[in-house]
């Protein structure tokens, strides 16, 4: 350290001379001179709290006379209010309980009003009998410190602030992208469900249904690919894009035409969005209803009818919208009569993993659940759909949308 | 809820004779259950002692906790009744202690058939000085608290760590108590330090029909004597006992004294 | 023991990048969802902007293709267009035929059973 002990002219002796005398120095230090004057504050306390020994630095922290302090104040009167209810409701507790603790912040109240803030230490003394005596604490200059907390505690708080507002704003986006409730569609009974997968991110789903003339009314479920602001912006796009094109010419290739237009038009080769959709055209009849399907990539509806068969229907193969000049999109067209019920779905539902080695529930999964199901009705379709998801837990990512129509066994019996 | 729910969300621990007079005793601000370690085994021995955590502290189940029950002593004083529902004990000596004196209070205001008697140990009915009050605090004290809890959670899961409640054989439990005790989460604290210091209870003590016993400590910077008096002399037919103790904990300060006090008054309330 | 090596494998697709002359060839191994789909994007773009002549994404060790792989794809595809790559990807089961048939993807893209013949697909185009 000091000497090297390494000096060929006889220096090394001298060095060791300074050092050993540098030692002494140190073991004249009085240890009460080192309590008194030591770097931090220690005073000794009854169980009661009195204070029965303080040092120098402690007192020179205050601003008190060792006369006003002993025998005359407890531990607590030397803190702030605020640190006196802490004191009492947590740290005597704590330590009388642990025998010791520590790190605990704490602000002093000086003679002259100051705060000074500070961190404590203490421990319980013991007697040879294990029965406590008296109370010792450090008390540790803690102004730098807690500063520098307050700065992070400022920070953490502006950090939640930030994450509740991003929250708010994606739950309110996600809100507004889908329609508030159903219209009645007379002797057709529709329910939906929306699953949202995180709720800081808003998902790229979305679904309608709205009437046209007549007895006519479009129908769509689609998903965006990709997640935050710039899908949200896509998929509202897709939706009134949908919407609008229907009441021009409500043929449903024409209309995912109509949509890959924009979608090519709005977004360029340097950003490409594209999703996938199902369209349909539900036209009401005597005992039920059609609905022409035309489908962008997107999974394949279920038909479960009332015979308790289920039919998987044959879109496959319909380009996914906004990839391609000119995409080709397959349709089906599906006959509802009472009993039957027409289960539209993204493939949030499909791509759930459902175990450790995370396998997926997969289309065939979905037909067994669905075909279990069957014959069903809108409402209870989407109930069954919804504790699935939720039998997912982790497993589920993605956000999932699920509409479905249902023609009522008794046709009396339509809701919504 | 069903039995178990309550029961588990409270963190429930019965203990003594099943046929002994049934005490409840109730933590206040800022612990949990294991403030009455060293008098619960003297009372058990004689009474049927249930011990509970608040919703929010101990061990008591987290996800139950909701800012909107939680923020008044109403939805404390509810938890306490559902708890009674389900064990459905019979007339029983509530002891609560500090907050939960008040919690005690607003419960056999609601049920009193519930009740064979109030312990209130170290109670105020209002921490902030009002009008011909003296509760001892001003509001800007109670927002200084505020900022102490919060300066405190940076080091809190550190500095709590002795291990506690001399668990040594079962160094499995080190975590789970180290983590647990008096550790609580810093909304939830907040939440609990504003319903409990900003509550005003003043009104409901002329309400209290069951037999009360006032326990205060000579020496008690939380609830200094004046305040003692006042609940003394607003509810009607309660006696007062003044523990030569200090501080704000008597359970811990002077456990025998405690258990003393305690043991006097559900024997007299028999 | 299986399924934990499974799923770690899922979790992030192993990539191994190859070069056979100017031609970039990146095997996938691994599942492609949303959590993993990222990655192979970002390795994609990485080798684009090196200019290959010719880039060979194999998806022959790929069990699961999801939506979020399709994207990739895709991006990948009009990526390549423009940097003026020759794109071929290799994926001949269920696993990866299905969902690209699915969305009609399959149509956009140049298919091989093998890297081999994909290698021949992609320096025909460049030749």
């Amino acid at each position: 350290m000091c000497a090297t002990g390494q000096d060929p002219d006889g220096g090394a002796d001298d060095a060791r001379d300074d050092s050993a005398a540098a030692f002494s120095a140190l073991l004249e230090d009085s240890a009460e001179d080192l309590y008194e004057h030591a770097p931090c504050g220690y005073l000794s306390t009854l169980l009661d709290g009195r204070i029965a020994k303080i040092n120098t630095t402690m007192l020179g922290w205050l601003g008190y006379t060792r006369e006003q302090v002993v025998g005359r104040l407890r531990f607590a009167d030397l803190l702030t209010v605020g640190g006196k209810i802490y004191h009492e409701t947590h740290f005597a507790p704590l330590l009388r309980m642990q025998g010791e603790l520590g790190g605990v912040a704490l602000e002093l109240r000086t003679a002259d009003r100051r705060r000074l803030p500070v961190m404590v230490t203490s421990v319980v003394k013991t007697g040879a009998d294990g029965q406590p005596l008296l109370i010792r604490t450090t008390v540790f200059d803690a102004r730098d410190r807690r500063s520098y907390e307050r700065e992070l505690l400022r920070a953490r708080e502006e950090a939640e602030r930030e994450r509740d507002r991003a929250q708010r704003l994606a739950t309110t986006l996600q809100r507004s992208l889908l329609p508030p409730t159903l219209p009645p569609v007379p002797g057709v009974e529709v329910d939906s469900y929306y699953h949202i997968a995180s709720p800081e991110q808003v998902g790229g789903d979305f679904y309608d249904l709205f009437p046209l003339s007549g007895e006519r009314w479009g129908l769509f479920l689609g998903d965006v690919c990709g997640k935050g602001a710039g899908a949200a912006a896509v998929t509202s796009l897709a939706r009134y894009t949908l919407r609008a094109a229907a009441v021009y010419d409500s043929d449903p290739v024409a209309v995912l035409d109509n949509l890959n237009t924009v979608l090519n038009h709005e977004y360029h080769l340097d950003d490409p969005r594209f999703c996938t959709v199902i369209f349909g055209l539900l036209t009401q009849t005597d005992d039920g209803c059609t609905v022409q399907l035309a489908s962008g990539g997107h999974p394949p509806a279920l038909l479960l009818r009332a015979d308790g068969t289920v039919e998987q229907q044959h879109t496959t193969g319909g380009q996914l919208v906004g990839v391609l000049p000119d995409p080709r999109f397959v349709t089906a067209t599906v006959r509802l009569t009472p009993g039957d019920t027409l289960l539209l779905y993204t493939d949030g539902l499909t791509e759930a993993r459902v175990d450790a080695a995370r396998n997926r529930y997969d289309d065939e999964a979905l037909l067994d659940f669905a075909t279990a199901l069957a014959p069903t009705s809108a409402s209870v379709a989407i109930t069954a759909v919804r504790s699935l998801l939720t039998s997912f837990g982790d497993g589920l990512d993605d956000d999932t949308a699920v509409l479905a129509l249902s023609v009522p066994a008794d046709p009396g019996r339509a809701r919504r | 809820m069903g039995a178990v729910d309550v029961l588990s969300r409270n963190c429930v621990v019965v203990d003594g004779p099943v046929d002994g007079p049934v005490v409840v005793l109730s933590h206040g601000f800022g612990c949990d259950q294991n403030l009455w370690r060293l008098v619960a085994p003297a009372l058990a021995e004689r009474f049927r002692v249930v011990l509970f955590d608040h919703v929010g502290a101990g061990r008591s189940d987290l996800s139950a906790w909701r800012e909107d029950r939680y923020s008044s002593l109403e939805g404390y004083a509810e938890d306490v009744l559902e708890i009674l529902r389900e064990l459905d004990p019979g007339p029983v000596v509530f002891v609560g202690h500090s907050v939960s004196a008040m919690i005690g209070v607003l419960a056999a205001v609601a049920e009193p058939e519930r009740f064979a008697g109030l312990v209130l140990l170290t109670p105020s009915p209002r921490y902030v000085d009002d009008e011909g009050y003296r509760g001892g605090f001003s509001a800007e004290d109670v927002d200084e608290l505020l900022e102490s809890l919060e300066s405190n959670y940076l080091g809190w899961s550190a500095a709590m760590g002795p291990v506690i409640m001399g668990t040594p054989d079962r160094p499995e439990l080190e975590e789970e108590l180290t983590n647990s005790f008096c550790r609580t989460d810093p909304k939830i604290a907040r939440v609990f330090a504003r319903a409990t210091f900003l509550s005003d209870n003043r009104a409901d003590l002329p309400k209290v029909a069951v037999p009360t016993l006032v326990v205060e400590c000579s020496q008690d910077a939380i609830a200094p004597r004046e305040v003692g008096a006042y609940v003394h002399a607003q509810i009607p037919g309660s006696e007062l006992v003044t523990l030569d103790a200090t501080g704000h904990c008597p359970q811990l300060s002077s456990p025998e004294a405690t258990t003393e006090a305690i043991t006097a008054f559900v024997a007299g309330a028999r | 023991m299986l399924e934990d090596v499974r799923a770690e494998t899922a979790r992030s697709p192993r990539m191994i990048t190859e070069y056979d002359g100017d031609t970039a060839v990146v095997r996938v191994i691994g599942d492609l969802d949303m959590s993993s789909s990222p990655a192979l994007r970002e390795q994609v773009d990485d080798l684009l902007s090196r200019r290959p002549a010719a880039l060979v994404v194999d998806f022959s060790g790929v069990r699961f293709l999801g939506s979020a792989g399709i994207e990739v794809l895709v991006a990948t595809h009009h990526r390549a267009e423009r940097v003026g790559a020759a794109l071929a990807v290799v994926g001949a089961h269920r696993g990866v035929l299905r969902p690209l048939r699915a969305t009609g993807v399959d149509a956009l893209l140049s298919l091989h059973p093998t890297v081999d013949s994909a290698l021949r697909a992609v320096e025909r185009s460049t030749a």
